[in-house]
């Protein structure tokens, strides 16, 4: 039986729905809730355990294989290409600060800057060819879980859309 | 019927041990959990994926729960977000087929041996598709978990007025797709 207090807020709006009323129209397979416990419990017991057998003495020679190997068509993923529009963004607000403040500084130091942005975006557009995860070994969700819950996509994108250049150049 | 622990109670319990601990929260919330899921999205299959998901990601950040607010709350905000992560996939991994995703759904949903409905309450589950993803997430918490506003704010991080008008809106849509039927 639906709540009265539910009732009242679809009177006006979509009485048909009180009609229908708001019983589970859903099911589940037999001992689906009996044995979910369990199941899940294998499945964090996977997750948990240690490296298969062997792991890290064949671990150098895969790495090795695989750096020698020809180089994959690799798909930047969402959140790497999220990092690294942030840094560069960081990057590109560095680069406004040290030209506002360092109008007096000598052409070849000037130079250098240049020099060692250049370098910096030419890393970024080498990782651009990456996917994030396999620069650090990790799966994205790992990666997720490691950057702990606070962080989310839609977080990213609101420092993305709403952090301003002034606003690092502030915090600079 | 269940008897119900103390989110102290919970938490206690795994602190003593956490295997236990953690059994002890699965049983409290699993139900509600799996079916605040399954109405997000829609197939048994996939809402035990997101299911066990969830709960390994509560297990291994149970640590960091934040005491202030309710555990229920919390663990619903977690299986929103990954009901949400999992809906956002399948529509990318869809967008390429020529029927689109509700369309395929709605065909599966019709046929799903695991759907109990009458003939009204199957034109409702297709009207809930169409919405998007968070006011179907809104909607579902409202109508069929009649969860207050307060809870739903905390757990979506939205305010209550935000919420009161996601849900109008979305229970106009719905009254309108139900009359065209």
């Amino acid at each position: 039986m639906m709540k009265k207090e539910i009732q009242e807020e679809l009177i006006n709006i979509a009485p048909t729905l009180i009609e229908v009323g708001n019983k589970n129209p859903f099911r589940v397979p037999s001992m689906y809730f009996e044995n979910l416990e369990v199941e899940l419990k294998n499945e964090l017991d996977n997750i948990l355990k240690s490296v298969p057998s062997n792991y890290f003495e064949n671990l150098s020679n895969r790495v090795l294989a695989k750096a020698k190997s020809e180089k994959p068509v690799r798909i930047i993923s969402l959140i790497a290409k999220r990092w690294i529009a942030a840094a560069s963004i960081g990057l590109i607000c560095i680069a406004s600060y040290f030209t506002k403040n360092t109008k007096n500084i000598a052409e070849n130091q000037s130079f250098a800057l240049e020099v060692e942005l250049e370098e910096a975006f030419d890393y970024l557009d080498a990782l651009d060819e990456l996917d994030l995860s396999e620069v650090i070994g990790l799966s994205q969700d790992e990666i997720l879980d490691e950057m702990g819950e606070d962080i989310y996509d839609v977080e990213i994108d609101f420092f993305l859309d709403e952090v301003t250049l002034d606003d690092l150049d502030e915090l600079l | 019927m269940k008897a119900q622990l103390t989110d102290e109670q919970i938490l206690e319990l795994i602190q003593l041990n956490k295997d236990g601990g953690f059994r002890s929260l699965m049983h409290q919330f699993q139900e509600p959990i799996y079916w605040h899921i399954r109405r997000m999205v829609t197939l048994h299959d996939d809402a035990n994926d997101v299911v066990q998901n969830t709960f390994i990601k509560v297990f291994k950040n149970i640590e960091k729960f934040n005491k202030d607010s309710k555990l229920y709350t919390w663990i619903y905000r977690i299986a929103t977000n990954e009901s949400l992560t999992f809906l956002n996939r399948r529509k990318k991994k869809q967008t390429e087929t020529i029927d689109g995703d509700e369309y395929s759904l709605e065909n599966k949903l019709s046929s799903d041996p695991f759907f109990d409905g009458n003939a009204a309450e199957l034109v409702l589950q297709k009207a809930i598709l169409l919405l998007p993803e968070k006011q179907k997430a809104v909607f579902n918490l409202r109508y069929y978990d009649e969860m207050n506003y307060k809870d739903m704010s905390e757990m979506l991080d939205t305010s209550v007025g935000a919420l009161k008008a996601s849900y109008h809106h979305a229970a106009k849509k719905i009254e309108d797709f139900i009359k065209r039927q």
